[in-house]
């Protein structure tokens, strides 16, 4: 009998999960196969591989990708009604977040991030098409579903953890710009995926991809979660129920008038703070906040 | 339909003096209804407005263009949403 839950170590039991967090994770990307009976469950979870079905639940709609011998990558949004008529000319089309929970939250879970950071989309790349060499702010895992497909990876990621995606070529936003290297020597791996194949390619990790016959793969995406934001909205769930820290902003300048400086309470907030986070309870509390668990304690 | 135009050192169609009114000229006659320029540090973009209801004719159109000007255009859509009835107002 099939087990009705995939889990995250399924989809990498050929090196494990020490193997997976240790040397992979966030460091250099990974190509493993599926077993038959993990694929089976991928498979079963996505449903019917049907373009119209598939575009009424993408939740962020669909993007339906134009280039070719005489085109420059074109972008449209499709939808229900339109995706059938781009998939006719020979259109990558892109499901964005489609609700695959047996999967997304599976891989929250294993990884410890919020749920509705994980997301799954699908590609139906046409044939002759590919994606040009760019790096992602998120976190990548791809199931090959069904045809063929060449990744083109570089060894480790080109930028140290950057909030933005950004293409080869193209200016780079303001917020990347310092992050990537003026010089250096890329080494690409080449990863032809088959039907059950499974690639992790670090957030940051210069990649481009190649089809040459139609095909479908899901990604799994874990999008831009840091330890900062985790503080920030962390403490701000735990801090915005005191009427202390609500409390307006008064004498915070040297130049206010002495009356108003009577009004700075922040020199007591900032000790609250220090006792909160050195309180493990707490901490925990800041965590859940995050996850959007419930809190351990009232 | 967004063309980047190519130098004068990359297109010799640059150094006729009558470019713009031919470049013009062409677009126009592929339908074009309003052809834009904008200049920036020396690179030069410009903006043709085509109405397309079938996606096929992009392909014709970017066809023509790669092999007049030698580059490739890109497609910026602008999805005009259907009428309240349904139909195109005139």
């Amino acid at each position: 009998m099939t087990d009705p839950s995939l889990s995250f170590d399924q989809l990498i039991r050929s090196v494990g999960c020490r193997a997976f967090f240790t040397q992979y994770w966030q460091r250099r990307s990974l190509s493993v196969d599926l077993d038959k009976a993990t694929f089976a469950r991928v498979l079963a979870d996505v449903g019917p591989l049907e373009i119209v079905s598939i575009a009424k639940k993408a939740r962020e709609g669909v993007q339906a990708w134009i280039s070719g011998p005489d085109i420059l990558h074109s972008v449209f949004d499709a939808d229900a009604t339109t995706v059938s008529d781009f998939h006719k000319v020979g259109a990558t089309l892109y499901f964005v977040d489609v609700p695959l929970p047996n999967i997304t939250d599976r891989v929250a879970d294993a990884l410890g991030a919020p749920r509705r950071r994980v997301k799954a989309s699908l590609f139906l790349s046409s044939r002759s098409s590919g994606a040009s060499a760019h790096f992602d702010s998120n976190e990548n895992f791809t199931v090959q579903l069904t045809g063929t497909k060449r990744w083109f990876v570089e060894s480790a990621p080109m930028a140290v953890m950057p909030p933005v995606g950004h293409v080869l070529g193209h200016r780079p936003a303001p917020s990347v710009e310092k992050l990537i290297p003026q010089r250096r020597a890329p080494t690409e791996h080449c990863f032809k995926l088959k039907p059950g194949a499974f690639l992790y390619v670090p957030r940051g990790t210069v990649h481009r991809t190649s089809a040459d016959a139609e095909s479908w793969s899901l990604n799994i995406s874990y999008a831009g979660t840091t330890w900062l934001e985790l503080l920030q909205e962390g403490l701000r769930q735990q801090l915005v129920v005191s009427p202390r820290w609500r409390s307006t902003v008064t004498g915070a300048s040297k130049d206010c008038d002495p009356e108003a400086s009577g009004a700075n309470i922040f020199p007591e907030l900032i000790d609250e703070l220090r006792q909160l986070l050195d309180d493990p309870q707490e901490l925990e509390n800041l965590y859940r906040a995050f996850l959007g668990a419930p809190n351990s304690k009232a | 339909m967004k063309i980047h135009i190519p130098t004068k050192g990359d297109n010799p169609l640059r150094h006729d003096s009558n470019f713009d009114a031919n470049w013009k000229s062409f677009l126009i006659g592929l339908g074009a209804q309003s052809v834009h320029s904008n200049d920036m540090s020396n690179d030069r973009i410009d903006y043709a407005v085509f109405e397309i209801e079938d996606l096929s004719v992009m392909f014709e159109l970017a066809r023509t263009v790669h092999a007049w000007l030698g580059v490739k255009p890109e497609f910026l859509p602008e999805v005009v949403p259907k009428s309240y009835f349904g139909q195109k107002s005139s």
